[in-house]
C-alpha cells in the first residue's frame, strides 16, 4: 500500500478549495474552449473560472479573453454560454471594442458625464489566451508564466499536431457533479476501475493493463515536493484497441497515426483528452466551482472529413451517448464517495498501482506550495 | 387499389398495415427485410430485397419504407434513398381518420397516424412521420426526415429543421424554430428558439448542444 497525500480534508475544505483556486486556477493555463467554439467573428463563449466570470470573444479572427462584468455596475456582458454579439452590455448597453476598451456608453454620453481621460481608461480586464492547435488556453494571472513551463515540448507538439486535425463540428454538454474536481481526475488516473466499475459499458476491445506502478517521487519522503517540474504534472497514456470494430465513417474522415489507439493526455490541471482510434477526440474538463462541486464539460469532435460527410451529427450523438454512459457510472459513484467524505471515520488508502494518483496529488500541493512561497 | 411493397419489418409496420387496411388505397404485396430477425406480417409475404426486385416492378408496384427515428431518422433516410435510387416511386400515407387541411401536400414516404391534425398552410418534408395525436400548426413548417411522435403540438408559424426528432408530449410553442438535428427526447414544452441544433434528453443532466459547421 502507499501512503496518499490528501486526507479526506483536500476534497472537502472550503479553506483547502479556495487555496487551491488560488495556486492553480488563477495561475496556471487552464483550458477554456476550442477553436470552432469562437469560429466566427463575434463568437463567444462565457464561463466560470476560479470564481470569475470569464467570456472568450472571436473579433476579426483574434480571440481575446475578458472578465464577463461590465465596469459600469459590473453586470455580465454576455448571458448565454456561446453566442455571437459583440462586447455590449444589456443592462445600460455599454459597448467595449475588440480589445475589451469602452467604446461609447450611451447616444448622449453627457448623461454619464465621463471625461475623455477618464473614458480612455474604462476597459475590460483582459486574460492572457494561448493556441495551441484548436485548444485555447487562459491564464487569470497579472503575470502568466510561459505556456513551455508548464506543457513541455513534445506534449505542446503533440497536442498543436492531433488536435489541428480536429473538425469544426463538435457536440457539448456539461454536468453539474456533486464531487471535487480532483476526485474526477483521479478517477481517470485510475486504470482498475474501468474493468470493475465499467465491466458492462466499456467496450472489451480496450486492453488496459494495470500493474503495480513505477515508484513515484513523491512516495520519497526525502523528496522536496516543490521541486518536482510542473511540465511532469501532464502525462500521457497509450492504449491498444484489439479488433476495434471497422466503421463506415471512418473512411469519411482524416486518420491520425495513433488508430487502433486510446490515447488519453492528462493535461495538468484539469483535462483529460482523449484521441480514440486516430478518428475522434472527447475532452472532459472538470472545472471546480466548490469543494464538493464541480462542472464536468464534455465535448466529441472527429477528425476533418476528407469525403461529404452528411451523417455526421449522427456519429457525434452517438459518440458522445456512449461515452455518458460510462461517465454515468462515473458520477454516481463519485458523488457518494464524496458524501462519504462527510462522514468517513478513516482516511483513504491507495494500493501500489495507484502511483499516478499521487503523482497528481504531489503536482497540486507542489503549486500551492510554489504559489505561497 | 395500388400495389405497394413496404420496406421493413418492425413495429411501425404494424402501424403502417393498421392505417392502409382501412383505407383501401394501397394493396400491400409483401413486406421487405433483409435482416436475418426479420418476421413476416401475418397475412403478408416477406421477401428479401433481392427476391422483391426479383419479383416486382418499379413500374408496376409503390415502396414504402416502414422504419423508425433510429440514429437521428438517418436508418429510414438511408433506406429511403436507397429505394429511390433503385428507381421505384415512393408513397406518401396518410390515415383516413387524420385531419388535414385543404393544399397540404404530403411529400415522399410520409405517414401520417391516426387523429394527426394538420391545419392550414403547414408545410411537410419527405420521409417526415407524424404519430397519433399530433397537431402541426397553421402556417408550421416540419423538415424533410423528422419524427413527430404521439400526442405533441407544434404551434401555428413553428418550424422544425430536417431530421428533428420530438418524444411523446413535446410542445413547440407558436413561431419557435428548431435547428436541422434537434431531438427533445422528452416531453416538455420549447418556447424559445434555440441559436444550435439542441438534444434535451432524461440521460443528461444539461442540454447537448450540437455546433454543426455548415
Amino acid at each position: 500500500m502507499i501512503r496518499p497525500l490528501f486526507n479526506v480534508g483536500h476534497y472537502s475544505s472550503a479553506q483547502w478549495f479556495e487555496t487551491e483556486s488560488d495556486a492553480l486556477f488563477k495561475r496556471l493555463w487552464i483550458l477554456v474552449a476550442i477553436k470552432p467554439m469562437l469560429a466566427k467573428h463575434l463568437d463567444y463563449r462565457t464561463l466560470t473560472i476560479a470564481g470569475v466570470p470569464v467570456v472568450l470573444q472571436n473579433n476579426s479572427g483574434v480571440i481575446r479573453a475578458f472578465a464577463n462584468i461590465c465596469r459600469h455596475r459590473m453586470a455580465q456582458i454576455q448571458t448565454a454560454e456561446f453566442g455571437n454579439r459583440p462586447l455590449v452590455c444589456p443592462y445600460h448597453h455599454w459597448c467595449y471594442d475588440a480589445e475589451g476598451k469602452l467604446q461609447h456608453t450611451h447616444k448622449d454620453p453627457s448623461i454619464f458625464g465621463l471625461s475623455p481621460e477618464e473614458k480612455d481608461n474604462i476597459r475590460l480586464h483582459e486574460y492572457k489566451t494561448a493556441i495551441v492547435g484548436s485548444l485555447v488556453f487562459i491564464n487569470m494571472s497579472d503575470q502568466p508564466m510561459p505556456l513551455e513551463q508548464q506543457f513541455d515540448e513534445d506534449t505542446l507538439s503533440l497536442l498543436a499536431s492531433a488536435t489541428s486535425h480536429m473538425d469544426s463540428s463538435f457536440v457539448y454538454t456539461k454536468y453539474n457533479c456533486a464531487f471535487n474536481w480532483k476526485i474526477g481526475m483521479e478517477n481517470i488516473k485510475d486504470g482498475l476501475h474501468v474493468q470493475c466499475l465499467h465491466k458492462a459499458s466499456f467496450p472489451d476491445y480496450f486492453d488496459i493493463a494495470v500493474s503495480a506502478g513505477a515508484a513515484s517521487p513523491a512516495q520519497d519522503s526525502t523528496v522536496d515536493l516543490q521541486h518536482i517540474p510542473l511540465t511532469q504534472a501532464t502525462t500521457m497514456g497509450d492504449t491498444v484497441m484489439h479488433n476495434a470494430p471497422d466503421l463506415e465513417w471512418h473512411t469519411l474522415v482524416e486518420q491520425l497515426d495513433c488508430k487502433g489507439h486510446y490515447r488519453s493526455i492528462h493535461l495538468f490541471p484539469n483535462v483529460n483528452l482523449m484521441i480514440v482510434d486516430g478518428t475522434s477526440f472527447a475532452i472532459q474538463i472538470y472545472n471546480p466551482l466548490a469543494a464538493n462541486q464541480t462542472e464536468m464539460q464534455m465535448l466529441v469532435a472527429l477528425t476533418k472529413p476528407k469525403d461529404p460527410f452528411p451523417h455526421k451529427a449522427v456519429v457525434l450523438w452517438e459518440h458522445l451517448l456512449s461515452d455518458m454512459a460510462v461517465l454515468q457510472e462515473d458520477i454516481d459513484c463519485l458523488e457518494a464517495l464524496q458524501r462519504n467524505f462527510e462522514v468517513a471515520q478513516h482516511e483513504i488508502m491507495h494500493g501500489d498501482y495507484e502511483t499516478s494518483i499521487l503523482d497528481f496529488q504531489a503536482a497540486c500541493l507542489a503549486q500551492v506550495a510554489q504559489a505561497a512561497s | 387499389m395500388k400495389p405497394l411493397l413496404i420496406f421493413g419489418a418492425n413495429r411501425h409496420t404494424e402501424r403502417v398495415l393498421h392505417e392502409i387496411k382501412r383505407d383501401a388505397v394501397y394493396e400491400v404485396m409483401g413486406v421487405v427485410d433483409d435482416s436475418p430477425q426479420a418476421t413476416a406480417m401475418p397475412g403478408l409475404p416477406l421477401y428479401t430485397r433481392a427476391q422483391a426486385l426479383a419479383q416486382f416492378s418499379s413500374a408496376e408496384v409503390m415502396a414504402f419504407i416502414a422504419e423508425g427515428e433510429d440514429f437521428l431518422n438517418q436508418t429510414r433516410l438511408g433506406l429511403y434513398m436507397a429505394i429511390k435510387q433503385a428507381g421505384w416511386a415512393i408513397a406518401a400515407i396518410a390515415s383516413s381518420r387524420a385531419d388535414i387541411a385543404d393544399g397540404v401536400r404530403l411529400r415522399e414516404n410520409s405517414f401520417i397516424d391516426s387523429d394527426v391534425r394538420i391545419l392550414r398552410g403547414a408545410n411537410l418534408g419527405a420521409n417526415s412521420w407524424i404519430m397519433r395525436g399530433s397537431e402541426l400548426g397553421a402556417g408550421a413548417k416540419l423538415g424533410s426526415s423528422c419524427w413527430v411522435s404521439a400526442n405533441c403540438s407544434i404551434g401555428d408559424g413553428a418550424s422544425l429543421g430536417k431530421n428533428c426528432t420530438l418524444a411523446s408530449g413535446v410542445v413547440i410553442a407558436p413561431g419557435v424554430t428548431l435547428p436541422a438535428w434537434s431531438t427533445i427526447n422528452q416531453a416538455m414544452t420549447i418556447t424559445s428558439s434555440p441559436s444550435t441544433t439542441l438534444f434535451l434528453d432524461p440521460r443528461f443532466r444539461a442540454p447537448v448542444t450540437l455546433h454543426l459547421d455548415h
